[in-house]
């Protein structure tokens, strides 16, 4: 069978997917390069492949890549709807609520005036999140109105027009970590915590990670937000609230480097396992 | 095929790990510059690009 791998730089994590592909019989990977891609929509040209395995670094391409191939009936992984969804905090957050998925306080505002009223009516702290981005980059923790008033005018002012578009998120303060889970399919098969000092907590921030059991909670919690997105294999970021999970991000091209050794699962494995089988028909 | 390639910054010879691919991201071992395998023949690495605003997850 033959596996479209689309693609633009390699990081460990695509490396150790190709490497789990070179150990499967009878695949043939077709590398799928997102800075190559000049599609017609009536012509394509169109892969010819049972599966893409969707890789990209950079959301954007993903997002509109997955929609072309999708259009010629090229099964995608994950759907285009998924990385809609998931590309987008605003609509993660909706899709979450739609679903009754716990998840922190959030509200969305257009005008510094009106970000403001929400913010003080929310109470602080609050995070002020970019609507698309990752990696914890421009991550505010807002602590007071004067602080709120600096940031809101100096994203106004000095960002590009999507940075107007504030998505507010109530604060929850951790207990010096965060929760990643991991979900293949019908299963959540790992989790780590991510532990820092800072109140951002993400791995390219500097968090370490190490094992963290999976709980009937984490599983129930990180399925259900799956099943939100329509995401088949997907990072679900859990926060630790006192009144329990609450899920802050789900990722659709889930970077899973750093938690392999900490959780003794083979990942890589698990999602070749199962995008082979959609590939079968089996999904 | 020669796995030595040079640092464009530092000018640094690393040594390249055997299934080194194209496009895939390494460190420089010396000044740490991330960079980018350009191509395996002739093996040439590049400087990688700057993070954009939609990368990573």
């Amino acid at each position: 069978m033959k596996i479209g791998f689309l693609h633009s730089l390699i990081r460990k994590d695509e490396k150790l997917l190709l490497e789990e592909l070179s150990t499967r019989k009878n695949v043939t990977v077709v590398m799928i390069d997102d800075r190559e891609l000049a599609i017609s929509l009536e012509y394509g040209p169109f892969p010819r492949v049972e599966v893409v395995l969707e890789r990209c670094i950079g959301h954007y391409r993903a997002l509109h890549a997955l929609k072309m191939f999708e259009s010629s009936g090229i099964r995608c992984i994950n759907p285009a709807s998924s990385a809609d969804i998931c590309g987008s905090k605003f609509s993660t957050s909706l899709a979450l609520k739609i679903h009754h998925v716990p998840q922190p306080e959030v509200r969305i505002a257009f005008t510094e005036a009106s970000a403001l009223k929400a913010i003080e009516e929310m109470g602080y702290p609050v995070v002020l999140k970019p609507a698309v981005g990752s990696w914890g980059r421009l991550l505010t923790k807002v602590n007071d109105r004067n602080a709120a008033e600096a940031v809101l005018e100096h994203k106004t002012v000095l960002g590009t027009y999507h940075h107007s578009i504030f998505y507010i998120q109530k604060y929850i303060p951790k207990p010096g970590r965060d929760i990643r889970s991991f979900v293949v399919g019908d299963e959540c098969i790992a989790a780590v915590y991510r532990i820092s000092t800072h109140w951002i907590t993400n791995t390219a921030r500097g968090a370490v990670t190490a094992d963290c059991p999976i709980t009937q909670e984490i599983a129930g919690i990180s399925l259900a937000a799956a099943r939100a997105v329509g995401g088949e294999i997907v990072a679900v970021d859990l926060l630790e609230s006192p009144d329990g999970l609450l899920v802050n991000e789900v990722n659709y091209t889930m970077e899973f480097k750093n938690s392999i050794t900490p959780t003794g699962v083979n990942i890589p494995a698990k999602i070749i396992d199962y995008v082979l089988s959609a590939a079968a028909g089996e999904r | 095929m020669n796995r030595q390639a040079k640092c464009p910054f530092c000018e640094a010879v690393l040594m390249l790990a055997e299934d080194a691919i194209k496009d895939e991201l390494l460190e420089c071992s010396d000044c740490g510059t991330e960079l980018v395998v350009a191509s395996l023949e002739p093996l040439t690495l590049i400087e990688a690009p700057q993070v954009e605003e939609d990368w990573g997850q």
